[in-house]
């Protein structure tokens, strides 16, 4: 044993040629392992981070429509409602301009509207004359009791997240 | 030439000492990326399916504005009686926890039994999400 590992012989040229094709394979497969789990890493990322936006916008939405007493204006897309804030009636807007990619906006009365989320692909309201109505209508109904919201994000890699939620209007 | 001839191969411990940090380094690789990426699903996955039970609360308070807000007992039947039971119904899909009629005395809540003057005052319900586990209480009031 002793004699092997103090062995003084020196290296061949062809171990030194092996040592270094072998450590090159090694270092090649094992690059491919950490640029995965860093892949990896950076795509859960961007996957908390739409899961976040997601419930953030969904959120702020349960609360204003959870708080609208009247509708001017609702489709598919767009809302525009009143709403009391300290006793003082105020109108407020939710928009999304239906191109996949863009933001929904909040008050975008002339262009200059707050970004409540960004790349959204998909928005949709929906409403509901009750609770098990099977046949939601996609504008403002003087019997809608019910809005369908339904938001769908682009995350990680072009795939999209779609949250859905429901809110019933109490101060109608 | 000569070193070329050289038949000395690893040695034994050589081998041995390769192998074990190998082994050492993929086991932290592993432990590393295991948890992050079977896990990483798990926060969407929970808030959709809060959003469900949310949805569920919604659809039961709809209801209760258009139907129950004097009638309260119909309520807790639409509910479901049974505490513990698992419904699928038009509201949804949920475990029922608490569905029962309280009282409050002194500032501690307690079950108004069907004598008590309270019985039919204010509904307590608490639905549990199948999927997750989550819950969500909600008290719904006489009008």
């Amino acid at each position: 044993m002793i004699k092997l590992i103090f062995n003084k012989s020196g290296f061949s040229l062809i171990e030194l040629i092996s040592v270094l094709v072998i450590s090159g394979f090694l270092v090649l497969f094992g690059s491919y392992g950490i640029i995965n789990a860093v892949n990896s890493y950076f795509f859960q990322k961007t996957n908390s981070e739409t899961a976040y936006k997601g419930q953030l916008a969904m959120t702020r939405i349960s609360k204003e429509f959870r708080n609208l007493t009247s509708t001017t204006s609702a489709t598919a897309t767009s809302i525009e409602y009143k709403t009391y804030r300290e006793g003082v009636e105020e109108t407020h807007k939710l928009s999304w301009d239906g191109t996949a990619g863009d933001p929904l906006l909040y008050d975008n009365f002339s262009s200059n509207g707050n970004t409540l989320a960004d790349s959204v692909k998909n928005f949709k309201l929906e409403y509901y004359d009750s609770y098990d109505d099977s046949y939601p209508e996609s504008t403002w109904q003087s019997s809608t009791k019910l809005i369908g919201v339904s938001l769908e994000l682009i995350g990680a890699d072009n795939t999209s997240s779609v949250f859905t939620g429901r809110i019933r209007p109490r101060n109608l | 030439m000569k070193l070329k001839e050289d038949n000395n191969g690893f040695t034994l411990i050589e081998l041995i000492v390769v192998i074990v940090i190998a082994s050492i380094f993929g086991t932290m690789m592993y432990q590393y990326v295991y948890t992050s990426t079977t896990k990483s699903p798990a926060p969407i996955f929970v808030l959709d399916k809060s959003m469900e039970l949310n949805e569920i609360v919604e659809n039961i308070t709809s209801d209760y504005l258009d139907q129950y807000t004097t009638d309260l007992t119909g309520l807790q039947t639409s509910i479901g009686t049974t505490e513990g039971s698992d419904q699928n119904n038009d509201y949804g899909v949920y475990k029922v926890i608490h569905n029962r009629f309280i009282k409050f005395i002194s500032n501690s809540e307690q079950t108004a039994l069907i004598d008590d003057p309270e019985y039919g005052e204010v509904l307590k319900v608490t639905i549990e999400s199948t999927f997750s586990g989550e819950k969500l209480t909600v008290l719904y009031n006489k009008q």
